[in-house]
């Protein structure tokens, strides 16, 4: 599973870096990113992620499954 | 391709609230889904929509699908229960029913009380009171495990978390199931005054408590409400703060208890699973969402239309009810393989919309979340050979359109051995 932050759609409400920081981190102007550090997902991080982008107003936690 | 007219608009095909149907929908909704994505339900005056991405794309757009434009009526048939509220307490609000960008102003404020993080450091105490409720099952008897062990832990959870005594999970549960029976859109005048006076009489008692808090803040949620401050410096309102403590309270009750039951339910009828459960408890998360999505505690919730909007073919006119049926999209296979299957290796499984997605994705889904899964692993560590203890078809469901609630769920189990 590959997860990514849409720039465009990410409305910068960092729901997602609230709710799971082990996860994403701020970015460039307030926007949600992935951390860099966060390599390959444990299972536990891929409900997170999926956690997160369902918690994300715009719809801009992509998942690749 | 079903004619549109009939397939659409034929009100006896699907009733959601038959309770024939309540009991075991998946079939209505597989219906639903294929041939009338978007059902005009007459019997409740409202466009059911029951696709995965329709209901996606709705809850990101919220300047068409509101919250904020429900109107007047649709908890409340008679003015009388309306007025009551206003002469004796406050007008019945909850901040969910409100739209960006003032939701989101708002909802900044109780965030961060629930992100995943600041839940954990709860998990002590939620372990304290799911391992006491967890003594209850200490028996070779049936028991039910509904009125046992899912009624009582999620509105002590929350209780705990208000920062209000314990002892008072029990008013709090009995206000939070009043608080609901507008929601069933079957009630007499005489019921609607009955929700009315006990919804004030639970006011009264949140006002004290906020009251309270005030003079003696804790680290507890009622505190974070009093003390929160806006850019301008100025308090929350006190319409503000009642609506939010009533929605956590009503909010975290029969949904929780529901995906306990729920669960549990799931757990004995797939067989296997108890066992992989206590070897790999890893996958109790897995377990989990895949409960919540094949059994969806909230089985739909509602927007309203601020102007036409036409889909498959539907055109949904300005200010209708929109019911999102969440239940439905939850095993809609355009997304889920076979979604009627239980699956411990199901990659999407924390996919689901259980909690909604977007602007209003449920707040408490780290609580409800933290409290589904430490009950499974305290409960799978302390008894084994969990089974029905009356036959399955005898199963009843609460009546109700929002929630699938199971009224009981006679169990046995074994104790675990020495431990």
């Amino acid at each position: 599973m590959k997860i990514s932050v849409d720039k465009k759609k990410c409305s910068s409400q960092q729901r997602c870096l609230h709710l799971y920081p082990s996860l994403f981190e701020e970015g460039e102007h307030g926007k949600a990113r992935v951390r860099i550090d966060v390599k390959v997902l444990t299972e536990d991080d891929e409900i997170d992620a999926q956690a997160a982008a369902n918690a994300c107003p715009s719809g801009a936690i992509e998942i690749e499954y | 391709m079903l004619n549109a007219e009939t397939s659409y608009m034929d009100p006896t095909k699907v009733d959601l609230t038959d309770t024939a149907i309540q009991k075991c929908p998946w079939e209505a909704y597989r219906n639903l889904r294929d041939e009338a994505p978007v059902y005009y339900l007459a019997a409740a005056d409202m466009y059911v929509v029951s696709r995965y991405e329709d209901i996606c794309d709705i809850v990101r757009d919220p300047k068409r699908f509101s919250m904020a434009a429900r109107g007047r009526g649709f908890l409340f048939k008679t003015d009388e229960a309306v007025r009551y509220y206003e002469d004796h307490g406050r007008p019945r609000y909850t901040p969910l029913s409100t739209d960006p960008p003032y939701h989101t102003e708002f909802r900044s404020h109780v965030e961060p009380f629930f992100t995943s993080g600041r839940i954990r450091t709860w998990e002590p105490a939620l372990r304290n009171l799911i391992d006491s409720l967890a003594d209850k099952l200490d028996t070779s008897e049936p028991i039910d495990f509904v009125q046992k062990f899912c009624f009582p832990l999620p509105m002590s959870v929350m209780t705990v978390l208000l920062g209000l005594p314990l002892e008072d999970h029990k008013l709090l549960k009995h206000w939070t199931d009043v608080w609901v029976l507008p929601f069933s859109h079957a009630m007499t005048p005489q019921q609607e005054m009955y929700v009315a006076e006990e919804g004030v009489a639970m006011q009264k008692y949140i006002l004290a408590a906020l009251e309270q808090k005030r003079r003696d803040p804790r680290d507890d949620l009622l505190s974070l409400l009093v003390q929160a401050r806006r850019e301008d410096g100025s308090e929350l309102t006190e319409k503000e703060m009642l609506g939010f403590a009533e929605q956590a309270i009503v909010g975290a009750n029969e949904t929780t208890q529901n995906g306990l039951a729920m669960s549990m339910c799931a757990m004995i009828e797939n067989p296997g699973i108890e066992e992989r459960l206590r070897d790999e408890p890893k996958k109790i998360r897995t377990f989990i969402e895949e409960c919540l999505r094949l059994h969806s505690p909230t089985a739909g919730m509602y927007r309203w239309t601020t102007e036409d909007v036409a889909m498959h073919g539907v055109t949904i006119p300005k200010g209708a009810t929109v019911h999102l049926r969440f239940a439905a999209a939850n095993r809609d296979e355009r997304h889920f393989e076979d979604p009627d299957v239980l699956d411990l290796e199901r990659k999407k499984a924390g996919s689901h919309v259980a909690f909604s997605h977007a602007v209003h994705h449920c707040l408490g889904a780290p609580l409800a979340r933290l409290e589904l899964n430490l009950a499974f692993e305290i409960l799978l560590s302390r008894r084994t050979n969990f089974r029905f203890a009356r036959p399955t078809d005898n199963f009843d469901y609460v009546p109700g359109l929002a929630l699938r609630q199971l009224e009981y769920l006679w169990i046995r189990s074994d104790p675990r051995g020495a431990i």
